[in-house]
């Protein structure tokens, strides 16, 4: 950690993990991709009536100084075909009453997302850095955390962040990709390319999620 | 929650309309947003989840969408076809179709935004 601080400046670091708590309908938790036709009703499930497909991977955010950052807002980013629309649920941090979600709270409030061009543009930026280009129809969705409207952008002060990371933060998160003009085909399930960061420090990072468990995961 | 045209200037304008009940097999889920055309009487899903959306078909077009908070609500009768009538889409869907616009190829030119332009929004429903 002190090399990266040394390096780069301030860093937040956040880092992929394969997700630790099973989804709707008992799906494994190493079961990232799944597409699913119109189903029942399910408490913070967004696109219940919808042919949709399921995005979900877990991260950490470890015990870390948080020296030299006021405040941040962390991203994410994931790489969805032209002609779907994705969106998030809470980041989850363990699974209640009923199989619902318990979720994410820094400040004593809620961890939503926001949609954020910005997000697109940076993230993009810095995947190309890498050397890489997303394939023909695909686009960055980017998003920041909100509030619980969804609507508003929200940053975090680095003592609120310190509460919530503790010795360690572990957590899932849980996108649904959808048709952007509704239709009644299902989404063939492909695979995901998601960066995460913040829109203080120059940490990121990049993994693929696949459509079909690799070998080992579990 | 909701966005519409004007009833009064344009009686066959479409609305958006958040359901509040569930109605399926046969009607919307509970918690959809749908897009009604008045003229039409038929109503469809759109992939819209929330207040963003919302938010972004105001910003996309001001002149025709305005929200109008608090919400109302809206009760009528109308045919529900969740996907839509073939071949009917230029003439029902909002320019702004979920998602963010930047490097993607939407239909600011084409059918949908130039149908769309024929009618003028604001409302709000729930």
């Amino acid at each position: 950690m002190s090399k990266l601080a040394d390096r780069d400046g301030p860093v937040f670091i956040i880092r992929p993990r394969v997700p630790a708590i099973h989804g709707i309908f008992d799906l494994p938790a190493e079961t990232q991709i799944a597409s699913h036709q119109p189903h029942e009703h399910i408490e913070e499930h967004l696109h219940d009536h919808l042919p949709h497909m399921h995005i979900r991977y877990g991260f950490e955010i470890p015990a870390q100084s948080l020296d030299g950052i006021d405040g941040l807002a962390p991203w994410v980013m994931m790489a969805i075909k032209v002609d779907q629309r994705v969106d998030c649920n809470p980041i989850f941090v363990a699974r209640g009453a009923g199989a619902e979600g318990v979720c994410l709270k820094i400040g004593g409030q809620d961890v939503h997302w926001v949609y954020d061009d910005s997000v697109a543009k940076r993230g993009a930026a810095l995947f190309e850095a890498t050397g890489r280009r997303l394939p023909e129809g695909f686009y960055w969705a980017g998003f920041s955390t909100s509030d619980l409207s969804e609507r508003h952008l929200e940053r975090y002060p680095a003592l609120e962040l310190k509460r919530a990371i503790g010795f360690g933060l572990r957590a899932d998160q849980h996108f649904q990709a959808t048709w952007r003009v509704p239709r009644e085909e299902p989404i063939e399930p492909y695979d995901v390319i998601i960066g995460l960061g913040d829109d203080v420090t120059s940490y990121h990072t990049f993994f693929r999620l696949s459509a079909v468990p690799p070998l080992g995961v579990g | 929650m909701g966005i519409a045209n004007d009833p009064v200037r344009d009686p066959n304008g479409r609305e958006v309309v958040r359901v509040t009940e569930e109605a399926r097999p046969d009607g919307p889920a509970d918690n959809a947003l749908i897009l009604v055309d008045r003229g039409t009487a038929q109503a469809r899903y759109l992939s819209w989840i929330g207040y963003f959306d919302l938010d972004c078909a105001v910003a996309f077009e001001p002149d025709r969408w305005t929200i109008v908070e608090p919400a109302t609500t809206w009760e009528n009768e109308v045919e529900f076809r969740p996907f839509g009538v073939p071949g009917a889409e230029a003439k029902v869907m909002p320019a702004w179709n979920g998602g963010p616009t930047d490097g993607l190829v939407l239909p600011r030119n084409g059918g949908v935004t130039q149908a769309a332009r024929q009618s003028r929004y604001r409302g709000t429903t729930r």
